[in-house]
């Protein structure tokens, strides 16, 4: 008879259907990010484009490269999942095509983590699902 | 501006209040509002309403008070409510819908013991799969980065946590009554969300309060002290482009275009400000406003209060009850009542010389980004 695993489960990202790409593409292990058709600029979703307005975007490979724009770290626990994780960073990323991606940065010491620290994206497993995290680059 | 005037304040006891519910402490702070402006209660037909922190529903105080209700509705835009349900009273009043609308909040988050950012609902959120929680959060990403770009520290919003603390601590009406803080107090205070700390953030406590808004006109027939609105600026960040943080780190765009449209509105200039009630959810929202409503340079704040300024008593009061951090956490009511009172001179300790205009401000949450708030209120 298996033991039951009864850690609690990660809470699920939020999925839309502006976004659902790019979900799919990170269980796939690719990186993506919607473009403009009229101006170019890069979102995290299919929505409207915050620079021009425009409404036709194309999901294209990304670089996944970004800088730390500003991170915190969470001192006590909201979530039963999160709280086996304390103390644990949350990062705002600025990616190099210019959207802010909102993730955790991985395999660093948490003294060497500061504003300005180079990063990439990789993929990588999150309970059942798969996550978009920042590695120093 | 100054066609329309806030008639009546109704501001029920705040704090620990074991027993009470959301919808009693809002009834209550409107049957204290009829009574301070000596209006029938059949008189007033509407009712906006702000739920509490943790969503308790406020709605049904407009039956519990009798009101002659023929318009009521919920409004939320975090702490930026308050001043924009003076802006919707006005429409209703401008329109012909109303004569007489009552704006009110009440919470019993404290009794209740709300965990802000906690719960299951939270889990839903988009920030959740990352692990981000809390409006302190946001405010903690938006703090690192004001301390990176202007090579500040905790201590320094310590500052603003003392400044805060020594007005509440002198208003027997205030949940901080008598209770000082040095700065070494806040920077013993544990870090909740690196780098904010337990007193970076305000207070969660009980409390309800009302106002009924109606034109210049009628409120002089009536009992209290009109306070006139001259102006109202709002602004809306396009934070929150990234899964689940509304950062601040648009602030001293987002916030001085919402002065700008206030001042513009009211004919008038910082110059002409005797009192600020700056919303006060962190100690980061106040630096920001400080530096972006001009009374300081950017990353200035911490200097200007070290320099005396802030105090009641001194050229440029601000916060004058405490507010947020030491009066009560009423969202954006709290600064709201504590400037009708100064105009009217009814703030007891802490008052300000005979102020002429008030400014407030309001700053939230919304599903879009962050939401900010102004207004210019005057007596004459």
């Amino acid at each position: 008879m298996t033991e039951t695993d009864t850690t609690p489960a990660v809470p699920a990202p939020v999925v839309t259907p502006e976004n659902e790409r790019f979900w799919q593409g990170v269980d796939n292990g690719q990186f993506l990010l919607a473009q403009c058709l009229r101006c170019g600029a890069f979102d995290l979703a299919a929505q409207a484009c915050v620079a021009c307005g425009g409404t036709e975007r194309d999901w294209v490979e990304a670089s996944g490269l970004g800088t730390v724009k500003s991170f915190v770290v969470f001192q006590r626990a909201y979530n039963d999942y999160w709280a086996t994780r304390v103390p644990y960073n949350v990062s705002v990323i600025t990616l190099d095509e210019g959207p802010e991606l909102l993730t955790n940065i991985e395999d660093v010491d948490p003294a060497d983590v500061r504003i300005g620290l180079p990063v990439r994206i990789v993929c990588r497993p999150r309970g059942e699902f798969t996550a978009p995290v920042a590695i120093p680059r | 501006m100054g066609k329309y005037a806030i008639a009546a304040l109704g501001v029920t006891q705040q704090g620990k209040l074991p027993g009470s519910t959301s919808e009693g402490l809002a009834a209550e702070a409107v049957d204290l509002a009829l009574t301070d402006a000596g209006l029938p209660r059949r008189d007033v037909d509407g009712y906006i309403f702000q739920p509490g922190i943790g969503g308790q529903n406020n709605g049904r105080a407009a039956t519990r008070s009798a009101l002659g209700t023929g318009v009521v509705f919920e409004m939320q835009s975090g702490g930026a409510t308050a001043i924009l349900a003076l802006a919707a009273a006005i429409g209703l009043l401008e329109s012909g819908a109303c004569r007489y609308v009552a704006i009110a909040h009440g919470t019993n988050a404290r009794s209740r013991q709300v965990n802000v950012g906690g719960g299951k609902r939270s889990a839903r959120d988009p920030g959740a799969f990352f692990g981000m929680f809390s409006p302190a959060a946001r405010a903690a990403m938006a703090t690192r980065s004001y301390f990176a770009r202007y090579g500040r520290e905790s201590k320094d919003l310590g500052e603003i946590a003392v400044a805060l603390r020594r007005h509440g601590e002198l208003r027997p009406d205030a949940a901080m009554y008598g209770r000082s803080m040095a700065l070494s107090d806040h920077q013993d205070s544990p870090f909740v969300v690196e780098p904010i700390r337990k007193y970076d953030a305000c207070l969660i406590t009980d409390g309800g309060a009302a106002l009924v808004v109606t034109t210049t006109e009628r409120a002089r027939d009536l009992d209290a002290t009109p306070v006139l609105i001259e102006g109202i600026g709002a602004t809306h960040s396009t934070g929150g482009r990234y899964f689940g943080a509304h950062e601040w780190g648009d602030a001293d765009i987002t916030l001085g275009a919402s002065a700008t449209s206030a001042f513009e509105s009211a004919g008038m200039s910082l110059s002409d400000i005797d009192v600020f009630e700056f919303y006060d959810a962190f100690t980061i929202l106040v630096a920001q406003q400080l530096e972006a409503y001009g009374l300081c340079g950017p990353g200035e704040a911490a200097d200007w209060i070290r320099d005396g300024n802030f105090r009641y008593d001194s050229p440029k009061p601000c916060n004058t009850s405490g507010t947020e951090h030491s009066w009560s956490y009423l969202q954006g009511f709290t600064h709201l009542s504590e400037a009708v009172r100064q105009l009217r001179g009814q703030a007891g300790p802490t008052q300000v010389d005979h102020p002429r205009t008030a400014l407030v401000t309001g700053i939230g949450t919304t599903d879009a980004g962050n939401s900010h708030a102004t207004a210019i209120l005057t007596v004459q």
